[in-house]
């Protein structure tokens, strides 16, 4: 065997490697949380006491049902790969750990809710740059998105969470509308 | 598809390769199934690019030599044959590429 076919060798696993990663995860689960940032994000301009009790339930039902539809999507693809499905878990359950610690300010009184919401945009904002460095590089996208989003609500009062809101949902349904069309492999 | 070596274990002189993952789609099969906990036959045929009976002969080697097992499942009334590497798999798979950047490394 010579250097040139051992090279050719590794090239290819590493082709079958890319190819095996492609589109990691089904189109559904972005439209899923397209809808609940539109949702979420909107009631923070319109109906503001709603907000908190929506995140309550929204985000760890989300979660819960991304990582089901994850499952499912892998199986029917006819992978498994239960490493990748705990790597998930601890980085978006910290995440929404980090967030619930982050509510205890408020009863401490040293935030009140509105400036709560945008402590949490941070954290989301970061939790998605990072979920981008992991596992799929539009969350790093989406991640800036929220880190311009987050200076955007702390200066300009009116509307600024539902047009944060829907740029982000325009973003998940572009990649969820992508990833069914596009079959390129080397796209993350 | 290249090159074929004759029969199984390291080849002499060269520690840790492995001559059954001389073949190419073996290689691929095995470098694949270290990734996951287990591939289908069927999305290995994707991945692959292979026709049904070339991919059979090579996973049947393959377990012959002990680097994977199947695990046949029904999935509505399907059959799925799901693929694992093993754990000697594994350990000849890392001695393998390892022995090939080795010698990939010397500029060999």
């Amino acid at each position: 065997m010579t250097s040139k076919e051992m090279d050719s060798d590794l090239g290819y696993v590493q082709d079958l490697i890319r190819k095996s990663d492609h589109r990691p995860s089904p189109a559904i689960i972005y439209l899923l949380w397209a809808v609940i940032v539109a949702v979420g994000f909107t009631l923070a301009d319109f109906a503001r006491p709603a907000v908190g009790w929506f995140w309550v339930i929204a985000s760890p039902l989300g979660g819960i049902l991304s990582g089901i539809l994850g499952a499912r999507y892998q199986q029917r693809r006819g992978q498994r790969n239960r490493e990748l499905g705990i790597r998930h878990a601890l980085h978006w359950g910290g995440m929404l750990v980090a967030i619930f610690l982050a509510v205890l300010l408020v009863p401490r009184e040293i935030l009140n809710g509105e400036d709560l919401g945008k402590v949490i945009l941070l954290l989301v904002a970061f939790g998605w740059w990072s979920g981008g460095i992991h596992f799929d590089r539009v969350f790093m996208w989406l991640g800036g998105i929220m880190g311009l989003g987050f200076l955007a609500v702390i200066w300009f009062d009116r509307y600024a969470w539902t047009s944060l809101g829907i740029l982000i949902a325009a973003v998940l349904v572009f990649k969820a509308l992508a990833g069914q069309r596009g079959d390129h492999p080397h796209e993350s | 598809m290249s090159h074929e070596p004759a029969g199984t274990g390291s080849w002499p002189g060269l520690e840790g390769f492995q001559k059954i993952l001389g073949h190419r789609s073996r290689l691929g099969i095995c470098a694949l199934l270290a990734r996951y906990d287990e591939l289908s036959f069927s999305r290995l045929k994707e991945l692959l690019d292979e026709k049904d009976g070339s991919l059979g002969a090579q996973l049947r080697k393959l377990e012959d030599e002990d680097f994977v097992t199947v695990r046949k499942e029904f999935q509505d009334r399907k059959p799925i044959s799901w693929y694992q590497l093993t754990t000697t798999g594994k350990q000849r798979l890392e001695a393998h590429l390892a022995a090939l950047s080795g010698l990939l490394g010397k500029g060999e």
